[in-house]
């Protein structure tokens, strides 16, 4: 989604989702791809950001070194993560749960490396449930998927499967654009 | 709702284009030919079929993903659906297609005022 048009749309809601990043919070960024969204988190964190394709992380080099805080970058699959379990205070993901190949088994890894009452916050597109844009997206999707993100998934429903407790959901275009915020 | 000029126009001209070209191509190839309802019904997937290459190619980069591709789907399905349904040429293409993207907006950024921000949680 690195495109200019949807990362300027995207960017007041960015903006109001990384706002929740804490100083005093050991953080992880998932998927940090050529590292767009560095540019929307406050300044002074303590972030490690992962992404599974190393091309990603060479081309997010840079960004990372130039964040005003403590970031690191490595390449990690969220199925394979390799951190301790309860490592991190926060985890954010930002256009991610679209395209993890199992959505649910990703969350569940991402709880178990959440300290007990840790949050997660989650800017994601998901499907519809307003006709005529949920037949739209089942219809696109598999075609969608063959390029990257799946266009009708229930993010919402997976958080809750993976066994967290979602504390807040804000629509930001229609209910295919969404925060999602949950709680360990 | 979205207030920002550049996204607010570029809304009204996407799905004005898109509506337009498929009110243009289902007129076209069918304008009423099949009768009414066959021709609705091939309109609203021709125009559908249309719109996605046209959003993912000229309106993905610089409008942004679902904010367009959900309207603009709409847009190609009922210009597609008039085309499909009536034999429109020359100014009522236009009129027909200009009309349909801009009321497809607005009812979108309706039901996205009244969807947005902060939803009831059940658990």
């Amino acid at each position: 989604m690195s495109a200019y048009g949807p990362e300027w749309r995207w960017r007041p809601a960015k903006l109001q989702l990384f706002e929740r990043m804490r100083a005093d919070a050991k953080i992880l960024f998932l998927a940090l791809g050529t590292g767009l969204d560095i540019a929307c988190f406050p300044p002074g964190r303590n972030i490690t950001a992962i992404d599974i394709s190393p091309k990603m992380v060479e081309l997010a080099k840079d960004r990372v070194a130039a964040y005003d805080g403590n970031m690191t970058a490595q390449v990690m699959d969220v199925h394979a993560m390799t951190f301790p379990e309860a490592s991190f205070d926060q985890v954010f993901t930002s256009c991610t749960f679209c395209s993890v190949p199992n959505p649910v088994a990703g969350l569940i890894a991402l709880r178990q490396v959440l300290n007990p009452g840790g949050e997660l916050h989650m800017f994601e597109h998901t499907g519809s449930r307003l006709f005529p844009f949920n037949v739209m997206m089942k219809l696109m999707s598999p075609l969608a998927s063959r390029f990257g993100p799946e266009l009708d998934r229930d993010t919402v429903t997976n958080v809750r499967a993976a066994g967290f407790r979602v504390t807040e959901v804000n629509h930001v275009f229609l209910d295919t654009v969404k925060t999602i915020h949950a709680v360990k | 709702m979205e207030k920002r000029l550049y996204f607010i126009i570029g809304d009204l001209v996407a799905n004005a284009l898109v509506a337009t070209v498929a009110v243009a191509l289902t007129a076209w190839l069918i304008g009423g030919a099949w009768g009414m309802l066959p021709g609705m019904l091939v309109g609203m997937i021709l125009g559908m079929a249309i719109a996605l290459p046209l959003t993912l190619a000229l309106l993905f980069p610089i409008l942004g993903v679902m904010e367009v591709m959900a309207p603009c789907m709409l847009s190609g399905m009922l210009g597609g659906m008039w085309g499909g349904m009536w034999p429109l040429a020359g100014v009522a293409i236009y009129q027909w297609g200009i009309g349909t993207g801009i009321a497809v907006v607005v009812i979108i950024y309706a039901v996205n005022a009244a969807m947005s921000g902060r939803q009831t949680l059940t658990n």
